[in-house]
């Protein structure tokens, strides 16, 4: 008995406690589009690299009524990235290692592409656990080929959710901000002064 | 007070195994699939309705410990197939929906099962046919097996086992561009 006694102790905080909520915030893929009026892409070809415990990294940021949220920030933000590089570049690559001279030389890399993503969140509501407000800060740094960086661009993307809009999909908000952030960062690297192809070097730019 | 510390613990340890109707997550395309498809496919290709064949192994929901997991995409499992094809050919510019190559299909079994304290288990199969101007070049069943660790706690084990399904559908994309019959067809 008193082992049962234990046991439904250990199962009441459990089931008490419980954990943060987990959101899936990447964008809706359809919504990264070139504008019709963008520049032609740049004839470059870029790789990204994203370190693989970045990937399964999570992050806990505040919810509603003293809830938390957890999101994988580069996990969700991936698939969109690599759109929003092809919108904007000529080829990309994904590197399965840091500066992979094997795939630079083969993929005749110029540019190589390596982003830091931070989610924040919060919510005006006391009653329910959805962020309605998220921020997503997006940095890349543009290097060279041998690692040189040659640029540093930084976009904050906000997204908005009241109840009548996440009560469907409680990461609503996550994901606006994702993809606001994605669409900045794709204005920022379309107006790049680069138009080099396999090893040119790019026009002066401020790091 | 030893009844209402029983009823307690057995309303608690109810809860903890079961959870309620949910959604999968929408595919989230795998880059190393889209890489396969750049790097070997020649040609773009359109992607026509999967039809889904009723029967046991094939569920709409899937049941996880009592919990409906519903797909994204107009509730179909067959959509989600086709909807994780079609992105992951745009995202390689593999996809043009006025192409003469058809790729379609029939979902033949789909499910998971999360009911291991330890381990949960999915299985994926589907028949993929791929036409050019009508005449078929491809005809093949194609299959997956995906395991994940799961819990004895059911909101632990309820969504290791919801993650888990774009793992399975993926897996299963990628069996299909390693098969060089298929990748033939898109030259």
């Amino acid at each position: 008995m008193k082992l049962f006694k234990t046991l439904a102790l250990f199962a009441a905080a459990l089931a008490l406690t419980g954990c943060a909520h987990h959101l899936q915030i990447a964008p809706d893929l359809a919504k990264i589009e070139r504008p019709a009026e963008a520049k032609p892409k740049i004839q470059a070809n870029v790789a990204y690299y994203i370190n693989d415990n970045l990937r399964k990294e999570e992050k806990i940021t505040p919810g509603g009524g003293g809830d938390k949220v957890t999101t994988a920030p580069y996990r969700d933000l991936e698939v969109g990235f690599y759109k929003m590089l092809g919108n904007v570049f000529e080829n990309v690559t994904l590197l399965k290692t840091q500066g992979d001279g094997n795939a630079i030389a083969q993929q005749h890399i110029d540019y190589i592409i390596t982003p830091v993503v931070t989610p924040n969140s919060s919510s005006s509501s006391v009653l329910t656990w959805p962020p309605t407000h998220f921020s997503i800060d997006l940095a890349c740094d543009i290097s060279d080929a041998n690692g040189k960086l040659l640029y540093r661009k930084q976009v904050v993307g906000e997204g908005n959710a009241e109840f009548s809009e996440f009560k469907s999909d409680f990461a609503l908000s996550g994901k606006l901000a994702m993809q606001d952030a994605l669409l900045k960062m794709q204005a920022q690297l379309l107006e790049l002064p680069v138009n080099a192809k396999s090893g040119a070097a790019p026009a002066s730019g401020q790091p | 007070m030893k009844r209402f510390t029983c009823a307690l613990g057995a309303a608690i340890f109810a809860m903890l195994l079961t959870g309620c109707s949910t959604m999968a997550p929408q595919y989230p395309s795998s880059l190393d699939n889209v890489a396969v498809l750049k790097k070997e496919a020649g040609a773009a290709a359109k992607v026509a309705a999967f039809d889904a064949s009723p029967n046991k192994d094939n569920a709409n929901p899937i049941s996880l410990r009592g919990t409906s997991l519903n797909s994204p995409y107009q509730g179909s499992y067959a959509n989600y197939l086709s909807e994780a094809l079609k992105q992951e050919l745009s995202l390689a510019g593999k996809y043009a929906p006025d192409s003469a190559i058809e790729i379609s299909g029939t979902l033949l079994k789909n499910d998971l099962d999360a009911s291991g304290f330890s381990t949960g288990h999915g299985q994926i199969e589907a028949r993929v046919v791929v036409k050019n101007r009508g005449t078929v070049q491809y005809d093949k069943v194609k299959s997956a097996q995906y395991e994940w660790d799961s819990h004895f706690v059911g909101a632990i084990a309820i969504p290791n086992a919801t993650a888990a399904y774009p793992n399975l559908v993926s897996k299963l994309l990628a069996t299909l561009y390693a098969d060089p019959d298929f990748i033939s067809t898109l030259k």
